[in-house]
């Protein structure tokens, strides 16, 4: 019997190794600059509490889309220039935060212009409270006349790239999404399932969390919901073009249910 | 005896014997105001006085007499001043006039039992000649002839005069023509002879009610006099017409459009016929109708969805039978303005990117454009080959539909980055090569799976692109990853797509603003006729030529853009980053994509046709505007223009086709405009065509109108007793068949009396008032004296 530690080891070897024979040649961009990356916002808080997060979710990505990613993981400040040139950005954490007012002000115009910002909730036992309440203080400070609102289970985000049916992370404490609409696409999604959770792996490549209560298919399902995002970000609703939602409702007898969590 | 005394005491009486005599008194002394006062004020001084020397008579009776007489006196020398006379005027009633009126169009060449209608009007008026001279006896007797003008014609060579020319019938502009002749003169009656056919408002506005419509009652009624009219026995008429069409004026492409046509019939019975809606000279639909008795006109309504924008003619045709009377009617044109209701634009991406996103954002929210994308979501060799297919909402790139059965319902294409090798695209490419140039618009975007970098190549489409795509003899790549700031050709700074400010330098300042690009695709120069826009500021040509960015071209009859870049989102998002605001992007993609779909309110230059059908001998009055790239008037712009005949049905503007008018030029006024009139003097089907230079491109502008053979009056052979009927019951007159003859109408008696003559009696001069003046005056002397008062 390998031990648990050592199991997961030989899995990371196996993954590697597939990986990097499998791995399809994507379709990339002329310039780096118009390739997919991830960026991580760096703001004065606990904004790194999923460090190889962000890299894997490029992995996964280039090994299942099309999409032109770099791995090599971006990490940018708001009030850098660079952070304009990153259409896409991710903002996790775990605990109270408040961003100075140049730093909101820079968000907005960013979001405004096009960027799409993926939030996640990281606390380990619950959604932190702390969190929650800053990153709702935050949009209401950017946007007043604006809140986040669900995102419903048919909408396009499910799906973009998978048909899937509730949003899941490492865990499962809310089976929604919220979203922030601007100019009708969602231009920030919020997840309290510490999404990222279930794509972080410790130094020697293994996965740094357990997932529950689904284990390695919720593991899978998470990662699907992130290729999700992503594609969402770059396609936008294309998905609901008529000809596609034809086909898809048809041909597929598609239909989404939601789960009903039950109360612990 | 007593009769002479009388005269030579008051004066001749006057002649009663007269049948018709006036006689009334007159006043002959013209004094002035201030006479009248004098001499009243001499009466009251005189009566003043008469009292004063009054008040030493004694006895009422005597004063009342003296006074009395002098009263008398007063009165006379009154008489005599005011000068009274009787005047006594002798008339006569004078003669009315009857107008004959007989019909002149050239319906009235259309057969009639034995003969033209023409001739059945001709024998009538033979016919009745001996009536018509009893009615001279104690009538004037006029005719004329009407149709599209009134004219005095001599009953007597009626057979010369009626000649069926005029083109139209007008009844009312004949009536208020006679109406303003005959003003101040007495009608006693109107009589008319037509086939009832009329072209002006009195049938137009009959058609909408079943009485005469106000104005033409009005009209008909001024003359206070009869109208009786004579209708043409119909006979047996063999004809089928497209007696009208009704439908909008404008229509949306892909939207279901209707016309309406009316077709009558007459003479046939159970018999089917057949009507054909044509596009263009093309059928579109066919109809079929059921001829039933007693029935004559009946409604055909198309349904069908334009396909083509721009001024298409269409037309409504009845196939004819072998007897018809005519054939001019059996066909009408009608020109329909077909716009874009939403531009559907296809954008096809090899894979999503920023540039593919941030496009597809930008054309989304459009609200006139309805966008489908198809992205290549994987990799041939991706791990979502494992995966359950109904676990994805991956679906198969329907090649075959888009190309084959849904290519032409779009008005953009767009490749971003697309490989085409997979998907069974290859075999698809001259589809859409033939799609640009038979007029659609087709823009290729870059990446690595575009172009050269993508092996386009060695496909059909080299032949609508702008670039010549030709890899490098080197071997060299055609692809460039390096940052670089774009820059406007010559072309490119007055250019409606690449215009983001109206001055040329500021267009330059704006442009140099923007964030530089990153990666490019490189070509082999332009090719096909096309013209840059946008450069790269040091890369060239294998034959020296700045590098194409962005480059368009012309092919065929449809329009084709090259942007050689995947990195255009850079005018964006990172726009909005250097302080700007992004708007360059929507703007120049806006530009781009208008210019793409013929925008026509894109178009700095419009012409537009007064009428779009006419019928022959018609004026067409032609209106050309041209603006500048800021769309204000372009004012004294040289403009030329040339008028083409089609001479097949088909395409506009492609041969063969005969010129109608040889290139004219001329220049716009202070609004931009000029105006040219045309005298149709053929029929067909014309396009106009108008040629002006702005801002050093050459621009142009078309438009179509239609000129038919048919005449006005053919439209309906036959005409309704309907209108006859009415003219004359609203009058008070009878209607009736030519074989009725006019014998037993009635007509107003003349009204009008004439003043033979006028004689002026002086009452005021005669003996008779001299003698009475004179015995009152002698009896008040007496009787004074009596009283002792002298």
């Amino acid at each position: 019997m390998i031990p648990g530690k050592a199991q997961n080891l030989a899995v990371g070897v196996i993954m590697a190794w597939v990986l990097g024979l499998t791995v399809p040649i994507s379709a990339i961009a002329i310039g780096d600059g118009s390739k997919l990356k991830i960026a991580q916002i760096r703001y004065s808080g606990s904004w790194d509490t999923r460090k190889k997060a962000p890299l894997v979710l490029a992995q996964e990505v280039r090994f299942r889309t099309s999409i032109d990613v770099q791995l090599t993981p971006t990490v940018v400040g708001i009030t850098e220039p660079a952070f304009f040139e990153l259409p896409f950005a991710l903002l996790t954490g775990n605990s109270r935060f408040r961003l100075s007012a140049r730093e909101r002000s820079l968000l907005k115009k960013w979001l405004e212009g096009g960027g799409f910002l993926l939030v996640d909730n990281t606390g380990r036992s619950e959604p932190s409270p702390g969190f929650d309440q800053s990153i709702r203080s935050l949009i209401s400070d950017m946007f007043p006349n604006r809140t986040f609102k669900k995102i419903p289970p048919q909408h396009v985000l499910y799906r973009t790239f998978y048909v899937l049916d509730y949003p899941v992370g490492r865990v499962i404490r809310r089976p929604f999404l919220e979203g922030l609409f601007l100019d009708g696409r969602v231009a920030v999604v919020y997840s309290q399932n510490d999404l990222t959770g279930a794509m972080d792996r410790d130094r020697l490549g293994a996965w740094t969390y357990d997932v529950s209560p689904g284990g390695e298919e919720q593991r899978e399902r998470a990662k699907r919901l992130a290729t999700n995002i992503i594609q969402y970000a770059m396609c936008l609703d294309y998905k609901d073009d008529q000809v596609h939602l034809d086909h898809l409702l048809h041909k597929r007898r598609w239909k989404i249910q939601a789960p009903t969590i039950q109360a612990p | 005896m007593f009769e002479q005394i009388r005269n030579f005491l008051f004066g001749e009486s006057m002649d009663e014997d007269l049948s018709s005599h006036s006689s009334e008194w007159i006043q002959l002394g013209d004094w002035s105001l201030a006479s009248q006062v004098g001499v009243a004020l001499l009466v009251l001084m005189i009566l003043g006085l008469t009292l004063w020397n009054l008040r030493r008579a004694t006895g009422l009776w005597g004063r009342a007499t003296v006074l009395g007489l002098r009263l008398g006196v007063i009165a006379i020398l009154l008489f005599a001043f005011y000068q009274p006379a009787q005047l006594q005027e002798v008339t006569a009633q004078s003669t009315n006039s009857i107008l004959l009126l007989l019909d002149n169009s050239s319906s009235m060449t259309l057969g009639h039992e034995m003969g033209m209608r023409k001739d059945a009007v001709v024998d009538f008026v033979q016919d009745q000649r001996e009536a018509i001279r009893a009615l001279e006896e104690t009538n004037v007797v006029e005719s004329y002839r009407f149709g599209e003008q009134l004219k005095p014609v001599d009953w007597r060579k009626i057979n010369e005069h009626l000649d069926a020319t005029d083109a139209h019938t007008y009844f009312l502009k004949s009536f208020e023509e006679l109406s303003e002749r005959y003003r101040n003169r007495d009608v006693g009656g109107i009589l008319l002879v037509s086939d009832g056919i009329d072209n002006g408002r009195t049938s137009q506005s009959l058609a909408d009610g079943d009485d005469l419509d106000r104005e033409s009652l009005r009209v008909l009624r001024a003359f206070d006099a009869p109208i009786h009219t004579f209708s043409l026995d119909k006979g047996i008429i063999h004809d089928v017409s497209v007696h009208a069409i009704r439908t909008s004026s404008f229509a949306f492409k892909r939207n279901t459009t209707t016309i309406e046509a009316d077709v009558r019939v007459h003479g046939y019975t159970g018999q089917e016929v057949e009507v054909e809606l044509l596009e263009e000279k093309q059928l579109v639909r066919t109809a079929k109708l059921q001829i039933k008795p007693g029935r004559t006109t009946y409604t055909v309504s198309f349904e069908f969805s334009p396909e083509r924008v721009g001024d298409q003619v269409y037309a409504v045709r009845v196939k004819p039978f072998p007897d018809e009377i005519t054939l001019e009617n059996n066909e009408r044109h009608v020109v329909i303005r077909v716009s874009r209701d939403k531009i559907r634009v296809l954008q096809i991406a090899g894979h999503p990117s920023w540039d593919v996103r941030f496009l597809r954002n930008h054309l989304r929210q459009k609200p006139g454009i309805q966008l489908i994308s198809f992205f290549i979501l994987i990799n041939t060799s991706s791990s979502i080959g494992i995966v359950d297919p109904s676990e994805t909402a991956l679906i198969p790139f329907p090649a075959e539909e888009l190309f084959v059965n849904e290519l032409a319902s779009f008005d953009l294409i767009i490749f971003q980055d697309f490989n085409y090798g997979p998907f069974s695209t290859p075999q698809h490419l001259h589809r859409v090569r033939d799609y640009v140039q038979q007029g659609g618009a087709f823009l290729m975007i870059g990446g690595r799976l575009a172009m050269t970098a993508g092996g386009y190549q060695d496909t059909e489409l080299t032949d609508i692109l702008p670039v010549d795509l030709t890899p490098s003899r080197l071997g060299d790549s055609m692809l460039d990853t390096q940052s670089f700031q774009a820059g406007l050709t010559r072309a490119g700074q007055t250019h409606a797509i690449t215009q983001l400010a109206f001055r040329p330098e500021d267009n330059v300042t704006i442009w140099n603003s923007l964030p530089k690009l990153e990666g490019l695709n490189k070509t082999n120069g332009l090719d096909n006729e096309g013209l840059a826009l946008v450069i790269h500021p040091t890369i060239k040509t294998g034959g020296g030529e700045a590098m194409p960015v962005i480059a368009i071209n012309e092919p065929g009859r449809g329009r084709s853009a090259v942007v050689a870049s995947d990195s255009l989102w850079r005018w964006k998002l990172p726009m909005i980053g250097h302080g700007g605001d992004g708007e360059q992007y929507n703007k120049l993609l806006g530009n781009l994509v208008r210019w793409l779909v013929r925008d026509p309110d894109f178009e700095l230059v419009r012409v537009t046709s007064s009428k779009s059908v006419r019928s022959l001998g018609e004026r067409m009055e032609l209106e050309v505007r041209v603006y500048t790239p800021d769309y204000r008037p372009a004012v004294n712009q040289s403009v030329s223009l040339r008028i083409l005949k089609r001479l097949q049905p088909g395409t506009k503007l492609s041969k063969p086709f005969e010129v109608a008018v040889e290139e004219i030029s001329d220049r716009t006024d202070e609004n931009g405009r000029w105006s040219f009139g045309y005298d149709t003097t053929q029929p067909g089907i014309f396009d106009v065509e108008v040629r002006t230079l702005v801002s050093g491109r050459q621009m142009t502008a078309t438009t179509v109108f239609v000129v038919n053979d048919e005449r006005p009056e053919m439209r309906d052979t036959v005409g309704t007793d309907q209108l006859l009927s009415l003219i004359a019951s609203s009058t008070d007159g009878e209607h009736r068949s030519l074989n009725e003859g006019i014998a037993g109408l009635s007509f107003q008696p003349p009204r009008v009396s004439e003043v033979i003559s006028r004689t002026v009696h002086e009452r005021w001069n005669v003996p008779g008032v001299f003698f009475c003046a004179c015995i009152l005056f002698g009896l008040e002397w007496w009787v004074r004296r009596r009283l002792g008062l002298i």
